[in-house]
């Protein structure tokens, strides 16, 4: 018998896993689209698109943010929640599975599974809404690029296909590190996991970032930029948050995995 | 040596050489788990070992102890001896400190598939989701290979269990025989319980006793921790007392019998080792001198060891 991993074992854990984690899965899609539904809902009522212009549609951006980042990150939070409790945490640590398996079981519902169908979920209410409006509205804007080439914007356009979300390329590592931590969160707290990780990331994110402008500052102060152009291009700085992110995720997700195998109950 | 050995047996069927180097650790544990389940001998080998909560409040000091296949243990102590705790180092649910803990050849706090399918445990509060019994036994069963379906109906009809009812809309004693009887059913070599019969009704200890007993065999080893020791009458063969932070006693039936007489008497004479006021005298524990038939009373015997261990020690040591 391998110890480490078996896929058939694999799949039995993860039909397992759905009937102690599908209910919460379930409640907070249901949620999720209820909210995008009713924000879709109130800012596009007849009054709002008797005077539609280029901003109507911009409350998608932070709807798409904000709620993308509830749902991944309450998601996270709640697989692991049963070790919190005792009685839970006994029947769970003893299924005979190995702790890659469970862990893997983890990243299939909260990421593999939870962000396409977030993304999908979001893409299809888009969908629905803008599509009626298209039925009725057409409205364009032009602008001449720097090489006298005319674009043309399209202000009714489908939420993906617009230039913003085409440019968050450069955040694509951001859902896997939310997921990371507030995995990393659901197992290393006892109850009150979603309150604790998220007072804990802001302190982290507000230490992180007080020392950073206070570090920078006291380098940089009346020192002129004598090096190369390299750093003044956003794309090279974007390039080096994403691989920081990228390690950042990976490295919750190892500490995640070993605070899994030497959960107590 | 041992391993040069297999690799030349390896050679002789034309196995890749490397094939047990990369496979090593998985044929140790195979062979192991095979010798143990086919052989009386100790199933469980307890050396040395530390545990505590705290650093500062020791639960166990340098424990030491054998538990072997074929055999029910009884497991006693009083509150916070740390019986419950025993039985979770025994599965791997918490570490120890320092000491080994070998469980059928494996190290429980590794948490390997392979002993985690041959362990049963009950604890004393447990968790079982909003399901009917059908659905949970899908979900569950196929991890362990050799799942009794039959065996596990059969109980469930003897335990008069609703089928149909959801398992969280069930009574506390309705669950506890669920979990009993799937664990029972997973045919798991160690059968680990905490205090098994809280929460059943008269007749459900009754038939707690007789599966129990039924469901021994040669194979199997199955620890019992409770403080309701007559619940255990007739069914343990071994005791284990916990006490101090060590094992105050480990004796079976027969040997504590044949050691010690459990009296009434009406007197106290020099005799008697420990003795307690009841309506018609006392109810006493001295040396079985004349190799005297009694009946074990395991809670006098439990209050006699708390009270008086310095004499016993040269009994049973």
């Amino acid at each position: 018998m391998n110890n480490t991993f078996n896929i058939n074992r694999f799949g039995l854990l993860l039909k397992r896993q759905w009937l102690d984690f599908g209910k919460i899965y379930l409640i907070s899609f249901g949620v999720l689209v209820g909210v995008l539904t009713l924000f879709y809902a109130i800012n596009l009522t007849e009054d709002n698109l008797k005077y539609f212009s280029s901003n109507t549609l911009n409350f998608r951006y932070p709807l798409f943010l904000i709620t993308g980042f509830l749902f991944v990150s309450i998601i996270a939070s709640s697989y692991f929640i049963h070790l919190g409790q005792k009685p839970k945490a006994i029947i769970n640590i003893l299924i005979p599975a190995s702790g890659i398996e469970k862990f893997l079981s983890a990243i299939f519902y909260t990421l593999i599974i939870a962000v396409p169908t977030y993304l999908l979920c979001f893409y299809l209410i888009d969908l629905t809404f803008v599509s009626s409006i298209r039925a009725t509205h057409t409205l364009t804007s032009s602008y001449t690029d720097y090489q006298g080439k005319k674009v043309i914007i399209d202000n009714v356009a489908y939420f993906f296909s617009t230039k913003t979300v085409k440019e968050f390329y450069q955040f694509y590592y951001v859902p896997f590190l939310i997921n990371a931590v507030f995995l990393l969160g659901s197992i290393f707290f006892q109850n009150f996991h979603y309150i604790k990780t998220a007072i804990s990331l802001m302190a982290f994110v507000t230490l992180w970032m007080t020392s950073i402008i206070f570090i920078m500052n006291k380098l940089t102060n009346n020192t002129v930029w004598i090096g190369g152009p390299y750093w003044q291009d956003d794309n090279h700085v974007f390039f080096v948050m994403s691989l920081m992110g990228i390690f950042l995720t990976l490295a919750f997700w190892l500490i995640s995995f070993i605070r899994l195998k030497e959960k107590e109950a | 040596m041992r391993g040069m050995m297999g690799m030349k047996t390896l050679t002789h069927i034309r196995l890749p050489l490397n094939f047990f180097q990369n496979n090593l650790e998985i044929i140790k544990q195979h062979h192991t788990l095979v010798y143990y389940l086919t052989n009386t001998v100790d199933m469980i080998n307890i050396n040395n070992l530390n545990f505590g909560y705290s650093k500062h409040k020791p639960l166990f000091k340098n424990m030491s102890m054998r538990l072997s296949n074929g055999h029910i243990y009884g497991l006693l102590g009083k509150n916070g001896a740390g019986k419950s705790t025993l039985l979770k180092n025994l599965a791997g649910l918490v570490y120890a400190q320092s000491g080994t803990l070998d469980v059928m050849g494996f190290n429980p706090a590794k948490r390997q598939p392979a002993l985690l399918e041959q362990i049963c445990f009950i604890p004393e509060e447990f968790y079982l989701p909003s399901v009917k019994i059908d659905a949970y036994l899908k979900a569950n069963a196929p991890f362990y290979k050799k799942f009794d379906h039959d065996y596990f109906t059969d109980l469930i009809k003897e335990f008069d269990i609703p089928v149909e009812q959801k398992l969280i809309n069930m009574s506390y004693g309705q669950k506890k025989k669920v979990i009993i009887a799937f664990g029972l059913a997973t045919q798991a070599k160690l059968v680990i319980m905490d205090e098994p019969t809280n929460g059943l009704d008269i007749p459900s200890k009754a038939q707690f006793r007789k599966i129990m007993a039924s469901a021994m065999t040669d194979e199997r080893c199955i620890i019992i921790s409770t403080h309701q020791v007559r619940d255990l009458d007739n069914l343990i063969d071994t005791v284990i007392m916990l006490d101090e932070n060590d094992v105050a006693l480990k004796a079976s039936v027969e040997e504590i019998t044949a050691k010690l007489t459990f009296k009434k008497v009406k007197e106290i004479d020099d005799s008697i080792i420990y003795a307690e006021a009841s309506l018609s005298g006392y109810n006493a524990v001295m040396p079985n001198y004349h190799q005297e038939e009694s009946k074990l009373d395991m809670e006098l015997l439990f209050n006699a060891i708390l009270a008086e261990k310095i004499k016993f020690k040269p009994l049973f040591s």
